[in-house]
């Protein structure tokens, strides 16, 4: 596990550690269920994040005045 | 005709001719921002035609029985001593004098002749960025300006403000103004003036409401004004809402929106309101980049939501005005905007005008994108959510079954040209592998369908490692959004991604594994 501060405090569009955090060598026997299985019991969740992102511009919006 | 005049050079400091305006909070601004960019001295032009302000005059001054002249000042500012001989030795060909004209330039300062709104078109450089290779300062928005004086070419980099005068522009239309100057519309569009701007938002939404003096613009007028010079808005409404409208926004969504489209290079107007007063608008330059935040195993956290600064260009304050993101916990947790001074080496003689400056609650936010761009930053975070959420628990679960421990996922996004992803974005994250940036470029050029001009680029990572981009096409709607590909550093990543797309969880696209 690898803390940001470690990684001189940048971010992901300056950084160039790509690759210092790596997955080879995890066994999994079926990895699409279990993408499956992990998908159906987050989903609830994920539905609740988007929400914001989901927000509608409606016509009491586009009215709104501004000086 | 105007008498001819002679260019005048002044000492920086008290009783230099931008004192007499520090009667109000823009000048005092001007004075003290002047001051921490250490400004040594002023080159003044008497007579300067302001092509902003000759269009201001045309459409309203000119008729005024005021009997406002045609003609401006503008104030050039140096962090070294400029006089008279040093500047006569420039246009000699002395090309070490014209060196360090240009070297220790600061920018300028247009003066109109109306008393009560003297500022026009203001660029000055930024401060120095000390962070700028960990958290820096994203001002991708920015461009050159140009100026000639007497033959000497001084350039500047930053992005125009002006204050309102409130009979062509209002503090909207200048937030608007300023945003049309941003480098990437370069190519879509002319520079726009106040007085062609204020006529773009009434030409086919005015609703009896005149032109000039302008009252101030609705959210459907700025619109109609993007539209007009040829590109398109996105409009971001408030997620913190009563009823229909929108009131306010979750830090969330606000950093997340905000960044994507600053890093893109396309400026924020922010709709909201003064704390105790009435309705602003203000146009986001950039912002102070964050560490993003560690993620907890098997969750995904907003890469940018710890992003403390944006910079604003206000109308009653001046350019580029730090405003610290905070929250309001008497209201769900909403966004308000404080104006805050940067801690200053020398103490100023002017008074601080961010002290008693009213907080800001952002409800709306506005952009311009080139007319191919036909999705939001809004549609490329859900995808982001969608895709990393389940490989975020996937991870978590993998994990445990070996008994190794990893964090959680963060995620950004941007709009990037194509051309900009294959030379920049990826060497960023491929540079120190030349073998591997080589490969991912002819890949993303022979194995992917033909991508947009335009890419929506979701970078996913572990806090500031970044683990794989994906990229989206920008040409359709968001219930047809498609993506091209997604491109993974990571080692050991491929095969989850893959299970992800087969599992019919999200669409990723080809993938190109450029992880070892």
């Amino acid at each position: 596990m690898i803390d940001p501060k470690d990684q001189g405090g940048q971010t992901v569009w300056n950084a160039s550690t790509a690759g210092a955090t790596s997955f080879a060598g995890l066994a999994s026997p079926d990895l699409t269920e279990l993408v499956k299985k992990v998908s159906e019991e987050v989903k609830g969740d994920v539905d609740d994040r988007v929400r914001p992102y989901q927000t509608p511009v409606t016509m009491e919006t586009l009215r709104a005045p501004v000086p | 005709m105007h008498p001819p005049q002679t260019l005048d050079f002044a000492p920086f400091g008290a009783g230099d001719p931008l004192d007499v305006y520090t009667q109000t909070r823009q000048g005092q601004y001007l004075r003290r921002y002047l001051d921490d960019l250490k400004a040594k001295s002023i080159l003044i032009e008497p007579a300067y035609f302001d092509r902003d302000y000759l269009a201001e005059f045309a459409a309203f001054y000119c008729t005024s029985s005021a009997g406002y002249p045609n003609i401006c000042r503008r104030f050039h500012f140096f962090r070294i001593s400029v006089d008279r001989d040093l500047f006569a030795r420039a246009l000699s060909g002395d090309t070490a004098a014209a060196g360090s004209l240009h070297d220790n330039y600061l920018g300028f300062v247009v003066i109109r002749p109306i008393p009560a709104s003297p500022f026009g078109r203001t660029v000055l450089a930024w401060y120095d960025d000390p962070r700028k290779d960990t958290t820096p300062r994203i001002v991708e928005p920015w461009r050159n300006y140009h100026c000639h004086v007497a033959g000497i070419k001084l350039t500047i980099r930053g992005l125009a403000w002006q204050q309102q005068d409130s009979a062509v522009g209002t503090c909207a239309t200048i937030s608007l103004w300023s945003m049309l100057h941003s480098s990437a519309l370069n190519g879509e569009h002319g520079l726009p003036t106040t007085a062609s701007v204020t006529r773009a938002a009434h030409k086919t939404a005015s609703l009896g409401q005149r032109v000039f003096p302008s009252a101030g613009l609705g959210l459907h007028h700025l619109c109609e004004a993007i539209k007009d010079y040829g590109l398109q808005p996105i409009v971001v409404a408030g997620d913190i809402r009563d009823g229909n409208v929108s009131v306010g926004f979750s830090r969330k969504r606000f950093t997340a929106s905000c960044t994507s489209l600053l890093r893109s290079g396309y400026p924020v107007l922010v709709l909201g309101r003064l704390i105790r007063g009435g309705p602003h608008a203000v146009c986001a330059v950039g912002f102070r980049s964050a560490t993003p935040p560690t993620a907890p195993q098997g969750t995904v956290i907003e890469h940018d939501v710890d992003v403390p600064v944006l910079y604003l260009h206000d109308d009653n304050i001046g350019p580029s005005v730090r405003f610290g993101i905070l929250e309001d916990t008497t209201k769900a947790n909403a966004v308000v905007l404080k104006a805050e001074a940067p801690s200053s080496p020398t103490p100023s003689r002017y008074p601080d005008p961010t002290v008693d400056y009213d907080p800001i609650m952002p409800t709306t936010l506005v952009t311009a994108v080139p007319e191919d761009i036909r999705t939001s930053p809004d549609a490329l975070h859900v995808l982001a959510l969608r895709a990393a959420s389940p490989l975020s628990s996937l991870i978590d679960v993998i994990g445990k079954q070996n008994a190794i421990s990893f964090n959680g996922l963060t995620f950004s996004t941007r709009f990037s040209r194509l051309r900009d992803y294959l030379e920049r974005d990826l060497a960023q994250v491929l540079g120190a592998s030349p073998a591997r940036l080589g490969r991912a470029r002819l890949d993303l050029v022979e194995q992917v369908a033909p991508m947009s001009l335009h890419l929506g680029v979701i970078r996913v990572g572990d806090g500031a490692t970044p683990l794989f981009d994906v990229l989206c096409d920008t040409t359709d709607n968001d219930r047809h959004q498609r993506v091209f590909a997604h491109v993974v550093f990571s080692p050991g990543l491929g095969p989850m991604l893959a299970a992800i797309k087969t599992a019919g969880v999200a669409n990723l696209g080809t993938q190109i594994d450029v992880s070892s």
